[in-house]
């Protein structure tokens, strides 16, 4: 089995999570709103899948791991996309980040990639539990597992700028995801987001093999 | 959103203002600027409220390791501390670059 950062795993509750320290109340009230865990970017260990939980704030994260065989589903960003699975979200219009996803994705389909909605949005059209609010942004990953041309990076993120909400997309590499937005800027380092943790890179290297 | 400030003595100036990273989850943008009063004075606006001992921990140790007399804007959007150390470095290395018309 395979699993990728931003993946959205569904489980049958907190007794299914494997931590160091003892699970924060909120966490507990979270996953008994919504069943559902992030994939985190860390190395995967022996049959066990690094995950993170979401609170209500941003300073609600906690770090756990499942066992592969406790997953109950796997949904990842680009079977959101496929399903068109906005169209079914009760709240499209009064969330902006929703209602801009039809144009986004009818922009993105120019630009021949994979991608998919992640954070607040991702996890709401996953789950089908109110996560995303009206001032989210759009959070986005986007596959691009061979050079991404930088004409097409700048013509990609002048793009998406036009859209009523900040989109903020990650190209997600063989080594690791970097920022569109900083990548676009043609200038180095550039932060690149590894299981190993975070690392500047030049930026001809991201993704020489 | 929360502010927070830190405050070190320095001895070390920077020949330049330095503005890296991005507006973006996870990330944060760093910006810094060469002061005259001897104190590296940061500023910090985040969205992720009750992390001041993380980011003492991070400032500290960064600014032990180079003590620049500087003002350092931060607006962070929920950056971990290896993103942070990692943004300040990228900056302090950049405002060391001399302008391309003294060279």
């Amino acid at each position: 089995m395979e699993f990728h950062p931003h993946d959205l795993l569904k489980l049958k509750g907190e007794e299914d999570l494997i931590c160091d320290s003892p699970l924060p109340d909120w966490v507990k009230e979270s996953l008994s709103r919504a069943p559902f865990v992030v994939v985190r970017r860390a190395p995967l260990m022996k049959k066990l899948v690094p995950i993170g939980i979401r609170g209500e704030s941003r300073s609600e994260r906690f770090a756990a791991f499942i066992p592969y065989d406790k997953i109950l589903e796997t949904i990842t960003p680009e079977q959101l996309v496929e399903k068109t699975s906005w169209k079914q979200n009760q709240r499209f219009h009064c969330i902006d980040a929703l209602q801009s996803l039809p144009h986004v994705s009818k922009t993105l389909s120019r630009f021949s990639v994979r991608w998919g909605p992640t954070g607040s949005v991702g996890f709401e059209l996953a789950s089908n539990v109110y996560t995303a609010k009206p001032t989210s942004d759009l959070d986005l990953v986007v596959r691009t597992p061979s050079l991404l041309p930088m004409e097409l990076a700048v013509d990609l993120r002048t793009q998406l700028c036009k859209v009523k909400v900040g989109v903020d997309v990650q190209l997600e590499t063989p080594k690791g995801a970097i920022s569109l937005d900083e990548y676009s800027k043609g200038k180095s380092p550039v932060l690149l987001r590894t299981e190993n943790g975070p690392q500047l890179v030049k930026i001809q290297e991201i993704w020489n093999t | 959103m929360e502010t927070l400030t830190f405050e070190y003595n320095a001895t070390r100036t920077i020949h330049q203002r330095s503005h890296v990273g991005v507006v973006g989850s996870g990330d944060l943008e760093v910006l810094l600027e060469p002061s005259s009063n001897g104190q590296a004075q940061i500023t910090i606006r985040t969205g992720s409220e009750g992390f001041g001992d993380a980011w003492k921990a991070v400032l500290d140790r960064f600014f032990l390791v180079n003590d620049i007399a500087a003002k350092v804007t931060i607006n962070d959007f929920g950056a971990t501390p290896g993103v942070v150390n990692l943004r300040l470095a990228q900056a302090l290395e950049v405002s060391q670059d001399v302008p391309n018309h003294q060279k």
